[in-house]
């Protein structure tokens, strides 16, 4: 099959970029129809969807912040996340207070933390050991894929704030890391992968959800965990190598055999 | 059959011997690197049942730091922990690429076996390193290179040379010697499950006496040790040979290296003997009781040559450290 996440991903991108600028806002749930085409993957539904209710969004997040540029950031992540768990939404006529509950979680990790992480927070709330998220590349725990895609996500925020202009292509950046990390997870691994880390569903409600053992489900995650682990550091080697080629370095060195040991 | 000194079972010694031998005016011969670096002294005992994992059990940036540096090297350390960041995977890969510019092969840890090797080439275009361990050769993936499941992405890199004396070289080898015999070595993480030096030799006497060495995992140590010992007495016999009688330091190496290697003697031939009851890979039978006890009863000859001849070593250490005068008029 196709692979449908990429669609939505640039059709996502897309949707934030076109309706920074709207003005309309609406109390009203949107047309259950709507939701439901978005969730078929229709992309101009999906638009639709954050044109709508962008400002709402916005609100919701500033009332909790008190800070608009901060409130734009958790948006701007609330709507990925909508974006990617709105597969999970069961009943198409409770988007609005789904999105509310997303974009309120956001507001409230990035608020929980002061001083130095003051605009951090945690890709999910179930991470419950680590109060902070990962600041450096060092700092990351690459078994755990909640502080990876934090990492992503600030990593390519810190370039958001020196190249302003581009941010929304920033966007994308993330989105297509990961987009390749998924990419090596087989169809059903990566439907209770993101279940687990975008929809932030316990283990045993997947069970539920997939009608799988809840054991199978956490040898899944643990698998998939190391999949994406193993792939991000392909993708990395590959950068390395590519980088070097265009630095000119010497691409091939052979020393001559050590003897026998 | 003639021991060949070109050759040994400590891996560790192999790859450093290898590697600093792509410098140009390089004169270490293996005897020399096992003695200098101490590896020919070393012991390393799993305390539950002498598992195999022992000989390479020991903090390896610490200890081949130690070796490089008393041999004449500054080196380089990569030791990301599992699971590796990607960043400090390229940084890694970027040593090792660095080091075989300069013309050095890096040493490196299970590259194809769970020993120390060496990478003495690199083609970015196949993604590949071409390493060479104890068991093969060949090329190793840069991914699958990086892909460590627990412990450490270990590489350790030849940097500058900054030669020093010989009697520096020895002092530094017999302050290891002494530490690690004495168990007194930085031990890490291994201390609660390994048991080094003369405390080794206790804790392998009380697996067998309990009957419970892992056949495979003894064999595979009796192998290592004894070889070591034998490069050991190999090591002092060439101190008293090479060293010659002008002055003081010269008189008194030669004189406490030859009578350590009578007790290094002892020691290396009781470890024969226990080599040949638990032959490797098979590891003959530690089940039956009147082998273990032999084996337990040559270990003790073992032991106790060694706690002589440390005596004697660490009578040298302490002489090297401080000279006594070459002429006393009292």
């Amino acid at each position: 099959m196709s692979n449908p996440i990429i669609t939505k991903e640039e059709l996502l991108v897309r949707s934030i970029m076109l309706t920074n600028q709207t003005n309309e806002t609406t109390n009203i749930s949107p047309p259950t129809e709507l939701v439901e085409q978005a969730r078929a993957g229709d992309q101009d539904a999906f638009s639709e969807l954050v044109r709508l209710h962008r400002k709402k969004a916005l609100g919701w997040a500033e009332s909790i912040t008190k800070d608009s540029f901060l409130a734009e950031d958790i948006v701007q992540d609330a709507l990925i996340r909508a974006f990617l768990k709105l597969g999970t939404l069961m009943d198409a006529k409770k988007f609005l207070p789904w999105l509310r509950q997303i974009v309120r979680n956001q507001a409230y990790m990035k608020m929980r933390r002061g001083g130095p992480y003051k605009h951090e927070q945690p890709f999910s709330l179930f991470t419950k050991q680590k109060e902070a998220g990962p600041l450096y590349a060092e700092q990351v725990d690459w078994s755990d894929v909640d502080q990876i895609l934090f990492y992503l996500s600030r990593s390519s925020r810190e370039q958001a704030k020196q190249k302003e202009p581009i941010a929304s292509l920033l966007r994308a950046e993330i989105m297509d890391n990961i987009r390749s990390l998924l990419h090596c997870l087989t169809e059903k691994e990566r439907r209770v992968f993101e279940a687990h880390f975008f929809g932030e569903l316990a283990p045993s409600d997947i069970a539920s959800l997939f009608g799988m053992q809840t054991a199978n489900v956490y040898n899944l995650l643990s698998r998939s965990k190391r999949k994406v682990q193993k792939e991000r550091i392909r993708l990395s080697i590959n950068d390395y190598v590519k980088e070097r080629a265009r630095a000119k370095l010497p691409s091939k060195q052979i020393l001559a055999p050590p003897p026998d040991f | 059959m003639e021991k060949q000194w070109n050759r040994t079972h400590t891996s560790a010694a192999s790859a450093i011997y290898g590697a600093i031998n792509y410098g140009k005016d390089s004169n270490f011969s293996l005897v020399d690197v096992m003695g200098l670096t101490g590896h020919a002294f070393r012991i390393n005992i799993d305390s539950k049942e002498v598992n195999v994992a022992g000989p390479t059990m020991f903090p390896g940036g610490y200890i081949l730091r130690r070796n490089l540096c008393n041999l004449g090297f500054i080196s380089c350390l990569a030791d990301a922990e599992a699971p590796v960041p990607p960043e400090k995977v390229t940084q890694t890969i970027a040593l090792i690429q660095d080091s075989i510019n300069r013309g050095y092969p890096a040493i490196a840890f299970d590259l194809f076996v769970p020993e120390f090797g060496l990478i003495y080439g690199y083609d970015d275009e196949a993604q590949v390193f071409h390493a060479k361990d104890p068991v093969n050769s060949g090329t190793v993936s840069y991914e699958k290179f990086s892909d460590v499941r627990s412990g450490v992405l270990f590489v350790t890199t030849i940097s500058e040379q900054l030669p020093h004396s010989k009697y520096e070289q020895l002092r530094m080898a017999l302050d290891m010697i002494v530490d690690h015999t004495l168990g007194r070595e930085w031990n890490h993480i291994f201390k609660d499950q390994y048991r080094i030096g003369l405390a080794g030799y206790d804790a392998w006497m009380n697996v067998l006496k309990q009957r419970k060495a892992d056949p495979y995992g003894q064999a595979f140590n009796v192998m290592v040790i004894s070889d070591a010992r034998e490069f050991a007495v190999q090591f002092l016999k060439e101190l008293e040979r090479n060293w010659t009688a002008d002055n003081i330091v010269e008189r008194t190496v030669r004189k406490l290296a030859s009578e350590a290697a009578i007790f290094y003697q002892q020691t290396a031939d009781s470890l024969i003997e226990i080599r040949e009851l638990f032959p490797f890979p098979e590891g003959g039978n530690p089940q039956d009781p009147a082998i273990s006890d032999r084996a337990i009863s040559l270990l003790r000859t073992a032991k106790q040559g060694e706690e002589e001849g440390i005596k004697l070593q660490e009578r040298l250490l302490h002489f090297m450290k401080a000279y006594h005068s070459e002429v006393w008029i009292y």
